[in-house]
């Protein structure tokens, strides 16, 4: 039963040695003269200023938690889409008034958010 | 075939989500919206309970074999419905008091419960999937809820961590079982029996019930209940050792009768045995009331894996019979202690919370210690209170699979437990304190007691007429 | 009065309920009004004592109704002699005992007396119950008033007493829980498929049992009712219970709730299990003369008037249970008319250590003497239930004492008159320790100068021992209007033992204990 498993088992193996071994080999083969500018942070050629730890506003993940939110749904209305045509006339009523609970929902959470001032920068 | 009237078939479901998302918008537009929203989702659960009702005795199999009703099902979710019913009305006042009077409270209450329903209605494993993730989602939310407070927010992470890590179980569990059968539907793997003893499938239902086990709090995963009962608003601390373990035996109870595994009856019986030890054991130690309270709900659960170990007809009834005696008695508890709470005056600590604050608390206030009493005496398996025919129906299911050994060793430790409750009622009636005041705690808190009477109404309508329950929910297993 | 049991359960239990509404601070009116709802179900008992017809050993007055079909429970209720009597006993110490309370309680009066009609309500039931969870169900309620009577209105230990109480009565029952489930499966290939607890119909078939398992099931129930009564060695919660109870919840508790271990030895241990009952007869017979024996020695040396009583408690319930193993008429007739007299001696001994207890507040013997002078009526008193209670012949003590020894010397259960020959010793006993007792409370001088303004006994004191020293003559002079009441019920019991253990063979090993005495 588990046969068919072996030739993910060989893959698996085969790809972490690669990996493992060319890691390996550079760092072995290849030549290593460490400097001052070679160890600096590497910042787009600019010159690094302070730590790079830095502290961001809570803002910035509110933004990016509801764009993941949003953007999820809306990549879930795509293959909607793209079948909607393919149905026949029952199923295309069904799936439409199924997407239209889906966006009622989607829009009442998007006017809880508007009014809950989550979009609001300062 | 998906039709459209379907959507009937499952009133209750529709209602919560429904509400819980008005309740959303209520917040939103209206100003001083909470007492609105507290009547609105009262309303809508009671309308939820009303519902329920019309699917009594109509087994039903819906949505593309997603969602099935059955008789035992509903009598669940109306258990459930019942206890978010008390929780609500004791909510009001409680979140006043400390200042977390937000629409959202409500809102996330029904969400979990329509994950719950989810999970009990399902048919899928996917469906409960997709419910519990929605009820836990729900209840980190939740028990985080007085975000001020150090202790809740650690106990909302500790729940959160913890719970997705058992939720990877879960569904590493659902991932074996859909790669060994094929399908994930529940109907087509019970019609399957042959794969039972396939080991893959073993593994893979066995990590799903781990995930299971941990909801429930059953020996070794019961870990996180204490700090996450003492963290979390105490409302909510009732909610979930009530509501959310009544689910999650909801779910697997009737997996378990289908799935025919008595060859494992040993194992749930050892996890019963040790959940009870576990719990009643180390709740003799506690100060913290809230802590005992967990303590106990663990020492439950044990209880419950009695009559899951019996795995016969009558352990569904007895262990349906137990969970809404314990709803009744352990949420009551909550609410009494959540009642003698002292308000929210900034600081990062639970006050009043300590067992030595009970001392001589039937001086003090006579309606609440009384109430509290019958809470024990029925956690404490004493009739005629409703945990006293729990544990007998739990009992006598153990007793018909002759597990008499399970039986008395899991009644010696309940004795255990008695100690324990025993002590409580001992500082309430028989000591005092001169350190409290009398009557300073249980002020503008009308709803919180008409909740805890509601309770109390519940622990001796089902102790001295226990036929009742029976007459409403014939069972018909699976 | 189809329902006449039903209406003596409850009435005490619904008339209590207005106590709740009454105000504190009318003490008087809570006092009267409970003492008369008390001689209700009094009155009601005494109907049923004539009513009874003793002629039949059958359960008269029987109600049944079904109650959870699901588990085929019933509440039915039914008594026979012994239970009538219990009853009987039982509702007529209550107004005694809040008689003797009146002015011991001093705190929270209602609570008190509410908790002790509760625990009327929950004894009748105990007696009158006839399924094994409906007799269940009222042994367990019992505890928790008297839980709160020792708790609340006790002495000093009072919580650890009550506490220990508590936990020892609870582990024998639930144990007894596992029993009668465990019973109600293990006959049900005897019933016809039907899971069942019905006392009568179980008593037909429960001997069928395979012996094994009837030891089980036997040791279940028993060790429950052995805890109750107090055998040794599981006696250790009784002197703690009475000496921190108030008076009201010692006199309950000795006359009434130990009677409820003993009773349940006759109306189960004995009925259900005759095959288990014959097997350990020799374990338990043995225990009880220890108990006799060790109870008896250790009163002598209490120092604690209200221990001493307690530990003759123990000496006399277990001349109860070895009347009871004897297994034979004479005998059982002794331990029920003993579980009476027990009841009234040992109650009124309770008042009596309430009644000094209320005056010198401390209950050391090196305390008092010379009482007599001071306080003639009460030492009138004293001196007769004193000698009741040591079975002197005239009085009720003596009756079941000598009862008891008579039928258990023949006894073939017993198999050996060596348990009765030890148990004498200790009647001997009971003269020494309670005469000694006396003479050291009553008689010599008065050395103590705070006994000298003590005052006799009140009228309403005086009330309540004069009907308790009635029924001690009453039963020593005439005992055979109680006797020819439970004549009929207990030979039933005896018989239907014989009858079932001639089908299963039992007579063999009776008669082999038999031949080996001789």
């Amino acid at each position: 039963m588990l046969d068919s498993y072996i030739p993910i088992f060989i893959i698996i193996t085969i790809s972490a040695l690669f990996a493992i071994v060319n890691v390996k080999l550079s760092s072995l083969l290849g030549p290593s003269r460490p400097s001052k500018e070679k160890l600096s942070t590497y910042e787009s050629g600019v010159e690094p200023v302070g730590t790079a730890h830095d502290r961001f506003s809570v803002k910035f993940y509110m933004v990016a938690v509801l764009f993941i939110l949003f953007d999820i749904e809306i990549v879930f209305l795509y293959p909607w889409a793209v079948s909607f045509l393919n149905l026949d006339h029952i199923k295309m009523m069904y799936s439409f008034y199924s997407v239209i609970v889906f966006i009622v929902i989607l829009l009442v959470g998007y006017i809880y958010v508007i009014k809950k001032g989550a979009l609001k920068w300062d | 075939m998906i039709q459209s009237k379907e959507i009937l078939e499952i009133l209750p479901l529709v209602i919560l989500a429904f509400s819980a998302t008005i309740i959303l918008m209520l917040e939103v537009f209206i100003k001083k919206s909470e007492t609105v929203i507290f009547g609105f989702s009262l309303a809508s659960v009671t309308a939820a309970i009303v519902t329920s009702f019309l699917y009594l005795n109509r087994e039903m199999i819906l949505f593309n074999k997603y969602l099935k009703i059955t008789n035992s099902a509903v009598a669940f979710s109306v258990i459930i419905l019942a206890g978010i019913l008390i929780t609500i009305i004791a909510s009001k006042n409680y979140i006043e008091k400390e200042k977390i009077n937000f629409g959202e409270y409500y809102s996330l209450l029904l969400f979990s419960v329509m994950g719950m329903f989810l999970m009990i209605y399902a048919n899928d494993i996917l469906v409960i999937f997709i419910g519990l993730e929605l009820m836990s989602i729900c209840f980190y939310v939740l028990a985080g809820f007085l975000r001020l407070r150090q202790k809740s927010n650690e106990s909302a992470l500790k729940y959160f961590l913890l719970g997705a890590f058992m939720t990877g179980f879960i569904l590493y569990g659902i991932a074996l079982i859909y790669g060994i059968t094929g399908t994930t539907n529940l109907s087509l793997i019970y019609a399957n029996p042959k794969i039972f003893t396939n080991y893959v499938f073993i593994i893979g239902t066995g990590l799903f019930f781990i995930g299971f086990m941990f909801k429930i709090g059953v020996f070794p995963f019961q870990m996180w209940i204490p700090d996450v009962y003492e963290g979390a608003p105490t409302i909510v601390s009732g909610m979930l050792s009530t509501a959310g373990k009544i689910a999650a035996v909801g779910t697997i109870l009737p997996i378990i009768l289908s799935l025919n595994i008595l060859n494992f009856r040993i194992i749930f019986s050892i996890a019963a045995v040790a959940t009870m030890m576990y719990g009643n054991v180390i709740a003799l130690a506690q100060t913290n009331i809230k802590r005992l309270l967990a303590y106990s709900s663990i020492a439950s659960a044990g209880y419950i894996f009695v009559g899951i170990a019996a795995m016969n007809e009558f352990a569904l009834q007895g262990i349906a019979y137990y969970l809404i005696a314990y709803t009744f008695m352990q949420l009551g508890a909550f609410i009494v202690v959540s009642l003698l709470e002292k308000k929210d005056d900034g600081s990062r600590e639970y006050k009043n919370v300590d067992l030595d604050y009970y001392k001589g608390l039937g001086k003090r206030n006579p309606v609440i210690a009384l109430f509290m009493t019958l809470f024990l005496f029925s956690l404490a398996g004493i009739p005629p209170f409703a945990g006293f025919w729990g544990k007998y129906y739990l009992f006598y299911a153990a007793i018909q699979s002759n597990l008499i050994w399970l039986s008395v060793v899991g009644i010696m430790l309940s004795l255990v437990g008695v100690y324990y409750y025993l002590k409580i009622i001992v500082y309430m009636w028989f000591t005092d304190s001169d350190e409290y005041l009398i009557g300073e705690e249980v002020s503008n808190s009308g709803l919180g007691i008409t909740a805890t009477g509601l309770a109390v109404l519940g622990t001796i309508v089902f102790g001295v007429d226990p036929n009742i329950f029976f007459r409403i929910f014939k069972f018909i297993i699976v | 009065m189809a329902n006449i049991l039903s209406i003596l359960i409850f009435v005490p239990f619904i008339l209590s309920l207005p106590l709740i509404f009454f105000r504190k601070e009318k003490e008087t009116l809570i006092k009267v009004y409970s003492f008369i709802i008390s001689l209700i179900p009094f009155a009601i008992s005494v109907y049923l004592f004539f009513a009874f017809n003793p002629a039949s050993g059958d359960y008269q007055f029987v109600e049944k109704f079904k109650w959870i079909q699901i588990i085929n429970t019933q509440y039915f209720l039914g008594i026979d002699g012994i239970s009538m009597l219990l009853i009987v006993m039982s509702t007529f110490m209550f107004p005694l005992a809040i008689m003797a309370s009146w002015t011991s309680v001093t705190k929270n009066h209602k609570g008190f007396y509410f908790l002790l009609l509760v625990l009327d309500a929950g004894l009748i039931g105990v007696f009158a119950s006839l399924d094994l969870i409906l007799f269940y169900i009222f042994w367990e309620i019992i505890l928790i008033p008297m839980y709160f009577i020792i708790g609340i209105w006790g002495s000093e230990d009072r919580i650890y007493a009550t506490v220990k109480f508590f936990l020892y009565t609870m582990f024998g029952s639930l144990l007894m829980l596992i029993g009668i489930i465990w019973l109600g499966f293990v006959c049900i290939p005897f019933t016809g498929g039907q899971f069942t607890t019905d006392i009568t119909q179980l008593t037909e078939i429960a001997y069928r049992i395979p012996v094994d398992k009837q030891i089980y099931l036997f040791i279940l129930f028993t060790l429950s009712f052995l805890i109750k009564v107090p055998l040794f060695p599981f006696h250790t919660w009784l002197p703690d219970a009475h000496v921190q109870a108030p008076t009201a919840g010692s006199v309950i508790l000795a006359a009434v709730l130990l009677k409820m271990g003993t009773y349940g030895l006759i109306r189960f241990s004995l009925t259900l299990f005759p095959a288990a009952f014959v097997k350990l007869t020799p374990y338990i017979s043995v225990l009880a003369v220890i108990g006799i024996v060790y109870g008896a020695l250790l009163s002598i040396v209490q120092t604690d008037v209200k221990k001493l009583v307690a530990y003759s408690s123990v000496s006399h319930l277990g001349f109860i249970v070895l009347g009871t193993f004897a297994l034979t008429d004479i005998a059982m007739q002794g331990s029920v008319i003993q579980m009476i007299n027990h009841g009234l001696s040992t109650g009124a001994l309770f008042m009596i250590v309430g009644v000094l207890y209320e005056r010198r507040h401390t209950k050391a013997i090196a305390e008092f003497g010379g009482i007599m002078k001071i306080m003639p009526v009460f030492s009138v008193i004293f001196m007769i239930v004193v000698l009741s209670s040591i079975g002197l012949p005239g009085l009720n003590g003596f009756v079941g004492e000598f009862l008891i020894l008579l039928g258990s010397f023949y006894s073939t259960n017993l198999g050996s008159n060596i348990y009765t020959i030890i148990s004498t010793t200790a009647v001997i006993l009971a003269a020494v320790y309670l005469l000694w007792m006396f003479q050291r409370v009553m008689l010599g001088p008065v050395e103590n100068e705070k006994n000298k303004n003590l005052k006799d006994l009140s009228g309403r004191e005086i009330a309540s021992f004069i009907p308790l020293l009635v029924f001690i003559v009453w039963i020593g002079v005439h005992p055979n209007t109680f006797l020819s009441k439970t004549e009929s019920s207990v030979k039933k019991i005896i018989d239907n033992f014989h009858s079932n253990s001639k089908k299963l063979g039992l007579e063999k090993e009776l008669e082999m204990k038999l031949s080996e005495k001789k």
